[in-house]
């Protein structure tokens, strides 16, 4: 007699691979369940990656994300954080001539999905640094905030990510640059907000969320360009939202 | 004030229903959430389910512990789930006599499996592990079925067994029990007698669909449609039979007005409300 393991293995095959020899003996009702899971994954995807799907129309959404999900099958239950590899699979699709942006915008999208789920804490307010000494602060390590993503993307996609996330109707038209953005992601009672970022304070932000020290960050920056203010620019990721509280 | 003693008919909670669900004063009103998607580490959506509770009974509804598989509940899974029970503090818990994970996939449905004499013994055992981490009896809720099978065993039969073997109670799905029927060619009324009335905690009544590509008539449970004129007498005749048990409307699709969900959900109470009390041993108060 077979185990409830081998059924469970013979099942699943037939599931996933409906021209399996023994999936015909589960008869019609097999592809009930096919459907179903397929649908699971697929309006998961939709969800997190609404912008793709207005971009590059439900047709092509529906092919790509069918074809995504038959090699990435979700790993465990809690689905919230499901298709993680996305914009990797639509930079490696041959599909997408002419659309250079996607994938990148897909990366947009995915991070605006990390932010809205991510831990909550409190933020760190301007008015914690604010009587510190010099010394004090120049040493300082800040922790970005678990909701804070920064991104830096090719092809202008953070102007089309922007123009063109639902619920936002889209432009007639819009003026294309192709070139390299920045930008932040961070949740402000409980909204993730983007931040459009120069390509200095995209740096500044992405050293500090490694560990590097304030007066470090400052000095590296300075010797690329001497006329940065630092303090303004610290002002704004901290105004944003980007970090986390600091705890005395 | 004990939130569950005049607990009657609840629905599902949809984030597209947060300011009508949470406002909405109906007495013996509660709300079933499932599990999964609260399994996040923070955010928006934790902020609404804090704001839900603060005003109505919830139910944790699990759709993914994969009970039936072959295998011990994922221990990740369990302790999300604990840390979610942790801050809803629901008034009853339920998950499915159904499997869902396998070999570190998980597949987003409830999946079927031949009730043998060894199914059972796993699967109490899974029961068994479930509750005891989390310190408290669950529901487990009978499937909705599509494949025919070699079972030793017939679903209530099983369903019983599972409640002798391990104090977990049930949640007997009505419309679950009658497509199942269709489907299979099983007969609702002889299951439904079949079902120990006293281990029953709670009730779920939802809409089906016809599946037109099938050769042999397919209904689905889509939780996409109001419940069924022949479901409501199925239900009917189970509260005849077991007396009052909290009992929800299920609506995962096709999202209806909030109104809408609620004219059904006042039939339910209504039907509720005529019956006689009865003591409902799996269902808690805070």
């Amino acid at each position: 007699m077979s185990t409830l393991t081998d059924f469970q293995d013979r099942f699943l095959s037939a599931l996933l691979d409906p021209v399996a020899q023994h999936a015909a003996s589960y008869g019609s009702g097999l592809s009930v369940y096919q459907n179903t899971v397929m649908k699971g994954m697929v309006d998961v995807l939709r969800a997190n990656y609404p912008t793709v799907e207005r971009l590059a129309g439900e047709e092509w959404f529906q092919a790509a994300a069918l074809s995504y999900v038959r090699n990435h099958l979700p790993q465990q239950a809690p689905l919230a954080l499901y298709g993680a590899e996305f914009s990797g699979f639509i930079r490696a699709s041959s599909t997408l001539d002419g659309v250079p942006y996607l994938a990148d915008v897909a990366y947009i999208d995915r991070c605006w999905t990390e932010a809205y789920f991510a831990a909550d804490a409190p933020d760190l307010q301007a008015a914690q640094l604010a009587d510190l000494p010099a010394e004090t602060l120049s040493a300082m390590q800040l922790a970005l905030h678990p909701a804070t993503r920064i991104c830096s993307v090719e092809h202008s996609a953070f102007t089309i990510w922007l123009n063109n996330r639902p619920p936002v109707t889209p432009p007639d038209e819009l003026e294309i640059a192709d070139v390299p953005e920045y930008l932040l992601l961070t949740r402000v009672q409980n909204e993730v907000l983007a931040t459009r970022l120069e390509q200095a304070d995209h740096q500044f932000i992405e050293m500090l969320g490694r560990g590097t020290t304030l007066g470090e960050a400052a000095l590296a920056l300075l010797q690329g360009d001497a006329m940065l203010d630092l303090a303004a620019m610290l002002a704004r990721a901290i105004g944003a939202g980007a970090f986390k509280a600091v705890v005395t | 004030m004990n939130p569950t003693a005049d607990v009657t008919a609840g629905v599902s909670f949809k984030v597209e229903y947060f300011d009508e669900a949470r406002s909405c004063a109906a007495a013996g009103l509660w709300y079933e959430i499932h599990a999964e998607n609260y399994m996040v580490a923070g955010g928006p959506r934790l902020a609404m389910l804090d704001a839900m509770r603060a005003g109505h009974p919830i139910s944790v509804h699990g759709v993914g512990l994969s009970l039936a598989a072959d295998a011990e509940p994922d221990r990740t899974h369990l302790e999300k789930l604990r840390e979610l029970l942790n801050r809803v503090q629901p008034f009853v818990v339920s998950e499915h006599l159904a499997w869902s994970g396998w070999r570190g996939n998980y597949l987003p449905d409830l999946l079927p499996f031949p009730r043998t004499v060894a199914a059972l013994r796993r699967i109490a055992r899974n029961i068994e592990i479930t509750q005891d981490f989390l310190q408290r009896s669950i529901l487990i809720e009978n499937p909705s079925l599509y494949v025919q099978l070699d079972h030793d065993y017939a679903e209530a039969e099983f369903l019983s067994e599972l409640v002798q073997r391990t104090g977990c109670g049930l949640l007997v799905d009505v419309n679950n029990v009658y497509v199942t029927a269709n489907n299979i060619g099983s007969d609702a009324v002889t299951y439904l007698k079949a079902l120990p009335a006293g281990a029953i905690g709670e009730i779920h009544l939802a809409g089906h669909t016809p599946d037109q590509r099938a050769q042999i008539r397919l209904l689905i449970d889509t939780h996409a449609e109001p419940v069924a004129e022949a479901v409501w007498g199925l239900y009917q005749q189970l509260i005849n039979r077991i007396g009052r048990c909290p009992t929800l409307i299920e609506r995962d699709d096709n999202l209806p007005a909030f109104t809408e969900l609620m004219t059904e959900r006042a039939r339910a109470a209504t039907i509720l409300h005529a019956a006689s009390h009865t003591e409902r041993r799996h269902v808690h108060a805070h």
